[in-house]
């Protein structure tokens, strides 16, 4: 199958740090991919790339087999919906006025609103279980359940790639599996979602595909059981780690050394 | 009452407040006869006894209740507008220093007894210069487009205060160069601000100006709820976040500044206005703009009014406006307070 | 009631008559420097706040001037004027006045509301300057300014309250400001047959609206100030109000209508225009020029005459 989206031999310079060399990662329908990296590693600049927010130094992001510079900003609005982590905004705009604006790459900005607008708004704000918070402001929500109208936004885009930035910081356990569970079965039903996240426990239970970055680089990419080993994870979070396997999955355990460990795998 | 409702009732409230502000004045005249001098320059009834009466009222005030509604529309939506650029609540027209550079524009003519257009033409030139240089600190300090953080707005806003000090300076030294007699007193006069130099001519030099600025304010004024959660959100809902904000800060410019030429400074009406709007009728700007225009428009209509006949002498326009803003302001704030995140 | 007892407080205030002349005399109301040229004292002023450009007439009248250095008129410099060897500051405020005199510097300060207050404050001015020639104007000039009291008196007797025209002083065009109640301007009003319709006002320069004006309907407005800009008259653009008639004031060493000596001459030019009948044989070009002759002793040609009653500059020699 053709990739979506394609990010090919990315680089960013910052200053005199080499901040990513060469990454290419190529994100297809179908795909549920989680970004793991320490903090640092390069996933927030890799998304951003993704979403043609920063230009690379060097390489080129390609969205539908062409240069996304190709693509009008609309275009790629209709294609790319971007969930970042949930904000506290200046303005009492309700949770329905929020998930709307999703609708303006496709319907353009003015008072008119096509037919599929309605169903996908309502669709989206039930599909994340917002309906009845619907008229509520946006500002007077928790954590966790600004995140997920900020995830029904990008639903109600109708946009077929979803890009997350770390959207499971402030859920809780519920909110954090529901939110999974539904990420699952959106690549399920065709939709390619890429997520950045901290928790590769996470990645070895909800995701089909796991994306390594370690200091700008693709450390690997693949299966996550087959990519998370105790070498690559001890190696991107820089403490030693372990794998147990349990009944229902994975269990990680991981062991700070005393003093400073850059991450030798012990023998184990 | 539902949010629909609302525009219509301000539109209203609008022509009902317009109306009003013809009728009052220093000078007697009876609505009746507003009535019947309206009626006569339409065709459709005999001149009103008094003739002083139809020259009062289509040389004085006409000229003032369009200049008002003008400016407080005007500032209004520049006021709103800036607040989605920024994201801030808090903020005002005057934030990029265009109040302080229009303010020195028009002293430096009075100074140099320029005639009434280059007046007008230095008050604007003076606006568009303070923004200009606001602007022009915020690139040259700013960092590129990696954008890390939002130094976009942040920059700007130092722009500001710089800006704003610096044609503050320039002002005061136009007041020390001022004749102390003639020129200073008409700078002072200005700098409160007040309507009762607006001619015709004047009105019809800059308000088609403002009206075009305002105009342009409403059409950009769809784009600017995406722009008022984030500048990655309105980019990845397909918006030129660049472009848009330096088209919102133009046409806010264009029409702050010429406001300044008309009437002098009058602030408290770009800050106070659009969180009234946003009360009654929510932040979403589509429904925002044109009330918070509408009730800009009659603040001003009232304030003017109050100026002009309250007492034999005229009360400076920004005096009245202050105050009556403070007082609306207390009144409204524990209500925004609940809004407020 | 209050004006005199203003009066008694600011003679008890009042630098106290010199045993040596003033040498260099710093004026710093812009109205008084005339009373200091009519007085005779002019070459002695070292620092001034008017300057050819505002005052042309000033500086046509007493070419000296010239040599002054001007200076704001507040704040006072104090270092300035003590650098400049001052022995006499002559401010608009007695808080001013007595600030000066702490630090070393004699200090008057006037407070002109009307005509008694005019004559006094040209009184102490004299006593301040202290020489032979400044005695002798005074004195001069409170003889003429009585012969011009009793000159109206016997003109207007008769004079019906109706019958006094409604008169608006209108300050300076831009802004729109006029002169109200509680003023020199209105004492010169009242005193030469007219009727103040801004007497609601109180104070010197309150802005007002043309409205405003309109419903005063005055029949005569004299507009003051040294707007050389013909088009700044608002007035003009509302026609239906041509019913009254608009004339620039003359201007001396001072603005005529404005606080210095030459209200003598206001009270006449004003008494001529409201009330031409009853002051036939007054001859506006012989009193002025008179007046510039015993007075200021300058001997002043036709044309510059002709030139002050019209309310122009001073023609080129």
């Amino acid at each position: 199958m053709s990739p979506v989206l394609e990010a090919r031999g990315l680089s960013f310079r910052l200053g005199e740090r080499q901040v990513m060399a060469e990454v290419s990662v190529a994100l297809e329908a179908g795909d549920c991919a989680a970004l793991l990296g320490a903090n640092g590693a390069g996933k927030t600049t890799l998304l951003r790339a993704l979403l043609g927010f920063v230009r690379p130094d060097r390489g080129e992001v390609w969205l539908d087999g062409r240069p996304l510079g190709a693509h009008g900003r609309r275009a790629i609005a209709r294609r790319i919906a971007y969930v970042p982590q949930a904000h506290v905004p200046s303005f009492p705009y309700t949770v329905r006025e929020i998930v709307s604006m999703a609708r303006a790459p496709t319907s353009g900005w003015g008072s008119t609103r096509t037919d599929a607008d309605e169903p996908a708004i309502s669709g989206a704000l039930d599909r994340l279980g917002l309906t009845a918070l619907a008229e509520r402001s946006y500002a007077s929500l928790s954590g966790g359940e600004r995140q997920a109208v900020l995830v029904a936004r990008a639903l109600a885009q109708g946009a077929q790639i979803l890009l997350m930035d770390e959207p499971t910081a402030s859920l809780d356990l519920g909110q954090q599996a529901r939110l999974m569970a539904l990420l699952r079965d959106l690549a399920g039903e065709g939709h390619a979602v890429l997520m950045s996240t901290h928790q590769p426990e996470l990645a070895l239970r909800w995701f089909n595909r796991a994306v390594l970055l370690h200091d700008g680089e693709v450390l690997g990419d693949g299966p996550p059981r087959s990519v998370l080993t105790p070498e690559t994870l001890s190696r991107l979070y820089a403490v030693e780690v372990r794998l147990v396997d349990v009944e229902e999955g994975v269990f990680l355990r991981a062991t700070a050394r005393p003093g400073r460990d850059r991450g030798v795998p012990s023998g184990n | 009452m539902s949010r629909r409702a609302i525009l219509p009732i301000c539109l209203a409230l609008l022509a009902l407040s317009a109306f009003a502000g013809l009728c009052v004045g220093r000078y007697p005249l009876p609505a009746a006869e507003v009535l019947q001098a309206l009626a006569h320059r339409l065709g459709l009834a005999a001149p009103p006894a008094d003739a002083t009466a139809d020259v009062i009222l289509f040389a004085e005030r006409t000229p003032r209740v369009i200049a008002a509604m003008l400016i407080g529309s005007g500032l209004s939506l520049s006021g709103a507008s800036y607040q989605s650029v920024f994201r801030n609540p808090l903020v005002s027209p005057a934030l990029l220093g265009v109040l302080a550079g229009a303010g020195f524009g028009a002293a430096l003519a009075v100074v140099i007894s320029a005639p009434t257009e280059i007046r007008l033409a230095l008050t604007f030139a003076g606006g568009a210069a303070a923004v200009a240089v606001g602007v022009g600190v915020a690139r040259a300090f700013g960092q590129g487009g990696r954008g890390i953080g939002d130094p976009g707005i942040l920059l700007l806003v130092f722009g500001g205060l710089v800006s704003t000090a610096l044609f503050t300076a320039l002002l005061s030294i136009m007041k020390f160069a001022a004749d102390p007699e003639n020129q200073l007193p008409d700078i002072v006069f200005w700098l409160l601000g007040s309507l009762a130099a607006v001619r015709p001519a004047q009105l019809w030099l800059v308000g088609p100006i403002i009206a075009l600025g305002s105009v342009a304010l409403l059409v950009l004024s769809r784009y600017l709820d995406a722009l008022a959660l984030s500048d990655d959100e309105a980019r990845s809902l397909g918006l030129p976040v660049g472009a848009l904000r330096i088209a919102v800060i133009a046409a806010a410019t264009v029409t702050s500044a010429l406001t300044v030429a008309l009437a002098g400074v009058i602030g408290w009406v770009g800050l106070i206005v659009p969180h009234i709007a946003r009360l009654l009728v929510g932040p979403s700007h589509r429904r925002l703009m044109p009330v918070a225009a509408c009730i800009g428009a009659v603040f001003m209509i009232v304030t003017d009014g109050i100026a002009r006949t309250l007492t034999p002498s005229e009360i400076p326009l920004g005096v009245v406006s202050d105050l009556l803003g403070v007082l609306i302001f207390l009144m409204v704030l524990p209500r925004i307070r609940r809004g407020w995140v | 009631m209050f004006r005199r007892w203003l009066f008694l407080v600011l003679v008890l205030a009042a630098a106290p008559a010199r045993a040596t002349p003033a040498h260099r005399v710093a004026d710093l109301w812009y109205a008084h420097n005339a009373t200091v040229i009519m007085l005779g004292a002019a070459d002695r002023l070292a620092v001034t706040t008017d300057s050819p450009s505002a005052q042309p007439w000033m500086f046509r009248l007493a070419p000296v001037m010239k040599h002054a250095t001007v200076v704001q008129a507040s704040p006072v410099n104090v270092e300035a004027l003590l650098a400049a060897h001052v022995d006499l500051a002559i401010v608009g405020q007695p808080a001013e006045a007595e600030r000066l005199k702490s630090l070393g510097i004699p200090s008057m300060a006037c407070h002109v509301v009307d005509m008694a207050s005019l004559r006094d404050c040209v009184d102490r001015t004299a006593n301040a300057l202290g020489d032979p020639l400044a005695h002798a104007r005074d004195h001069a000039y409170d003889a003429y300014l009585d012969g011009v009291a009793a000159r109206l008196d016997r003109g207007l007797k008769t004079l019906p309250e109706d019958a006094r025209p409604r008169v608006l002083h209108v300050g300076s065009l831009t802004p729109l400001r006029a002169d109200g109640d509680g003023t020199l301007i209105d004492d010169w009003i009242r005193r030469a047959g007219g009727r103040n319709v801004a007497a609601e006002l109180h104070g010197t320069l309150k802005p007002v609206s043309v409205e405003q004006i309109a419903r005063w309907k005055p029949d005569i407005i004299i507009v003051g100030g040294q707007d050389e800009r013909v088009e700044a008259d608002p007035l003009a653009v509302v026609p239906a109000l041509k019913g009254y008639r608009m004339v620039r004031n003359p201007s001396g060493a001072y603005q005529w209508d404005r606080h210095g000596p030459e209200f003598a001459l206001q009270l006449l030019w004003t008494a001529k225009l409201l009330h031409p009948d009853r002051f036939k044989d007054l001859d506006m070009a012989r009193e002025t020029a008179g007046f510039y002759r015993r007075l200021f002793g300058y001997s002043m040609s036709a044309r510059e005459v002709a030139s002050i009653l019209g309310a122009e500059p001073p023609p080129p020699r």
